[in-house]
């Protein structure tokens, strides 16, 4: 048997694609699960805020971000112990630790916010996780992030008293879509 | 076989199964259909390379029953992943010239 450079060469390259590839396919399975829960989150609340009252909404955020928050967490051991990529999950669940007390410290300096205005602000802080995320690690949620985010200004401009139901459906809906999308990817 | 250089897995089908199955991580088992859609390739075709592969000690294969339907499991045994490590180090190897001939590696 003999090989030449090019052969090597096409060898490796071919070797390079079918890595990245199922290393992609390895982080949109674990993408997929968080942007279904935490679209699912949004959904319920905004929906709540629509459907219901704001004052539903705004208690459904106060206990539904924390188990979202554990069970991040859980889903991130869970991550590390299957695909041993403990430093990764660590890394994202710092940027994330270091987001929320960022946006809890400015909110701090710029209230009195309005429900509309709150909302407005968490969701740039967290679309600025999402695109963070894409930036050092998967490139879907650059686009997803952005996307969010002038879904999201849209709304905040011309939705008017709307504007929960189209948070539900664009942001949320959005959110859950792309969840779902990266699932079907993986399926 | 020369510096690591397997012929077994060499052959561009195998070669991709056996990359796609080393990026996953060691031990984690993948469906045969999640395979088959990551290559291309139909169920016939596959399953003749998983065969040789298996036949060679570099993958395993585990059949069961989920909901009363066959399910076939894949995964990279750890002489399997070590051989692919060789492999892929030896085709490094040719392209630096790191093997005495620079065009050519016989056996």
């Amino acid at each position: 048997m003999s090989i030449s450079t090019e052969e090597a060469a096409q060898a490796l390259a071919s070797v390079k694609e079918a890595m990245g590839r199922a290393r992609l396919a390895q982080s949109y399975e674990v993408a997929s699960v968080m942007t279904l829960l935490w679209g699912g989150i949004w959904m319920v609340c905004y929906g709540a805020g629509w459907l219901v009252s704001r004052e539903l909404a705004g208690a459904l955020w106060t206990g539904l971000v924390p188990i979202g928050g554990v069970l991040t967490g859980l889903w991130c051991v869970r991550v590390k112990r299957r695909h041993g990529e403990g430093q990764t999950a660590a890394r994202i669940g710092e940027m994330a630790l270091a987001l929320w007390l960022f946006g809890f410290l400015l909110l701090h300096l710029v209230r009195p916010l309005s429900y509309v205005q709150i909302s407005a602000y968490w969701t740039l802080v967290s679309m600025l996780g999402y695109v963070l995320l894409g930036i050092a690690y998967v490139r879907f949620y650059l686009w997803l992030g952005i996307g969010v985010t002038l879904l999201m200004l849209a709304i905040y401009s011309w939705a008017g008293p709307w504007f929960d139901a189209g948070m539900t459906l664009g942001c949320g809906g959005t959110l859950v879509l792309a969840g779902g999308w990266l699932k079907w990817k993986t399926r | 076989m020369n510096n690591g250089f397997d012929e077994v897995i060499h052959q561009p089908v195998r070669l991709r199964i056996m990359a796609t199955l080393a990026a996953r991580p060691a031990g984690d088992p993948v469906d045969f259909p999640w395979l088959k859609r990551m290559l291309s390739l139909t169920d016939g075709n596959l399953g003749a390379h998983l065969l040789t592969l298996e036949k060679a000690g570099y993958v395993t294969m585990e059949k069961s029953f989920v909901d009363r339907r066959p399910k076939t499991s894949v995964t990279l045994s750890p002489t399997g992943r070590a051989a692919f490590i060789r492999h892929v180090a030896s085709l490094e190897a040719i392209l630096t010239g790191a093997v005495g001939d620079e065009s050519k590696i016989e056996d």
